[in-house]
């Protein structure tokens, strides 16, 4: 089996448009929830959320594309060319060997809103050619795909909040058997209206405290539900020879994936975490073919939403598979400062870890002061630390009890 | 002329280009226009002159849209 490389990333969020200001965000601990300015609120319960700011999409589209793709497929245009520009992989592939493995939770949900509206107010006559388009799910893919003509393998992933960690994870996989060398992987998502707001409101899901810095609280006691992000993040995904080979910059190795379903609840994790902690045994034991790297030396990028259940299940999930050493690890939550991005959470967050590899620099759990009793483990509380990381293990858990675990390492060969 | 006019802001304003690049003789396909963005500009259309239009008909040209807009009855 062939080896993988991470050769690069792209990201649109709520904290940075680009990764570079992602990092910088994310070492300083920046927060980027506010009150939300997409809808008016008055009335409604949820107050707060972590908007994409200033972003233009015809930085990376034609105006033309613009006015015919949802936000959604505008923020993974705009992630997957930083993307794809970063790696230089464009003309190094065939394109029948270059693939798009990107999904989304949730798809053109404004879209569809918008479009339900005509369909109301004005009839069927009304709705727009491009509501279809815009709304699936699986658009941003195929945009991509047409963008640099990547004829390989495309498989648009949808598993809720575990979406792009799947589609990195798959993307892993494809590479790793032969059937691309490159991939350009992750997930897109925006879903701040009014529809999706009170869906997640009305499911107890969503946190309902009013002052911004104190709302996603991961793994702290105050922690009363998530606040919803949004945006994109890519990577390329490169076969190990062909990236040597080219002398691209490899920012980490990718060593493992596990995909799991909790088989339980719709909405609920599985209270004793035995599916989820298998997901990432199997991305541990995979990643132990390269190195056994000791837990000192270990960060775990939590899926961390804040949510009472969430939080405790997914602590006991780490336990599982760490048992005495999980007290040694370095885990945190960026969704303490980055909302939860939905389908685009898991890219961000492998991005996040794939940087700490880089720097030796481990984002905290921005905002966390009070310990909770079911959530024992160091969670870098408010700033961040250095430490000698080797192996980082991000883990996504969706709707529906999807759950999926990625483990980069650090580059040592210098390609 | 005022029909021909009325259809290129139209066209113009959905690509993003300048007015004067929509000539009579354009083709859609030189303009960018694929299928979507005919139905979308007949659509337009139709609110514009307050008619209704064969959504299903062929258009490969500018000139072909004014005629589709005439035979419906459009008045400058």
């Amino acid at each position: 089996m062939r080896r993988v490389a991470v050769t690069g990333m792209g990201v649109i969020s709520p904290i940075g448009n680009t990764v570079a200001e992602f990092e910088n965000s994310l070492r300083r601990g920046v927060c980027g929830v506010g009150h939300i300015t997409r809808y008016d609120t008055a009335g409604l319960p949820v107050k707060v959320a972590a908007e994409v700011k200033g972003f233009h999409p015809e930085m990376y589209m034609e105006y033309g594309e613009v006015r015919r793709t949802d936000l959604y497929a505008q923020y993974a245009m705009a992630a997957a060319s930083q993307a794809m520009e970063d790696s230089g992989i464009l003309g190094e592939v065939p394109s029948e060997r270059l693939g798009v493995y990107f999904g989304s939770g949730i798809g053109g949900i404004g879209s569809c809103l918008k479009e339900t509206e005509r369909l109301m107010k004005q009839g069927a006559s009304r709705v727009s050619p491009y509501s279809i388009p815009m709304m699936i799910s699986n658009m941003a893919a195929g945009l991509l795909a047409i963008a640099y003509r990547a004829k390989g393998p495309c498989l648009p992933v949808v598993t809720a909040c575990a979406t792009s960690s799947h589609a990195i994870g798959e993307a892993y996989r494809c590479i790793r058997f032969g059937y691309a060398d490159a991939v350009l992987t992750g997930g897109a998502e925006a879903g701040i209206n009014p529809l999706i707001m009170a869906g997640f409101t009305n499911c107890n899901a969503l946190s309902l405290r009013a002052d911004p810095s104190e709302s996603s609280l991961p793994f702290d006691r105050r922690r009363d539900g998530f606040v919803m992000g949004e945006g994109a993040g890519a990577l390329v995904l490169e076969n190990w020879e062909t990236a040597v080979r080219r002398k691209a910059t490899i920012y980490a190795e990718m060593v493992g994936y596990g995909n799991t379903c909790d088989a339980y609840h719709v909405t609920l994790p599985q209270p004793d975490a035995v599916s989820s902690s298998r997901a990432i045994a199997q991305a541990m034991e995979e990643a132990a073919a390269k190195e056994k790297v000791p837990p000192e030396q270990t960060y775990f990028n939590a899926h961390g939403t804040g949510t009472p259940v969430n939080d405790a299940v997914e602590t006991l999930a780490i336990k599982r598979v760490f048992a005495q050493n999980a007290h040694k690890l370095y885990v945190s939550s960026i969704k303490s400062m980055t909302g939860h991005m939905m389908g685009a959470a898991g890219a961000a967050e492998a991005i996040a870890s794939i940087l700490t590899l880089n720097s030796g620099i481990v984002a905290p759990t921005a905002g966390y002061r009070e310990p909770d009793p079911a959530c024992d483990l160091n969670y870098v509380p408010q700033k961040a630390v250095q430490a000698d990381i080797r192996l980082a293990l991000s883990l996504s858990l969706g709707f529906g009890g999807h759950n999926a675990c990625l483990a980069f390492h650090k580059t040592e060969e210098m390609a | 002329m005022v029909m021909f006019e009325k259809l290129a802001a139209v066209i113009a304003e959905q690509k993003g280009m300048p007015i004067s690049a929509v000539k009579e003789e354009s083709t859609l396909e030189e303009l960018g226009v694929d299928s979507l963005d005919a139905v979308d500009i007949l659509m337009t259309l139709e609110d514009v002159f307050g008619i209704k239009l064969d959504m299903r008909r062929r258009i490969r040209t500018v000139k072909e849209i004014l005629e589709v807009l005439t035979d419906a009855g459009a008045r400058e």
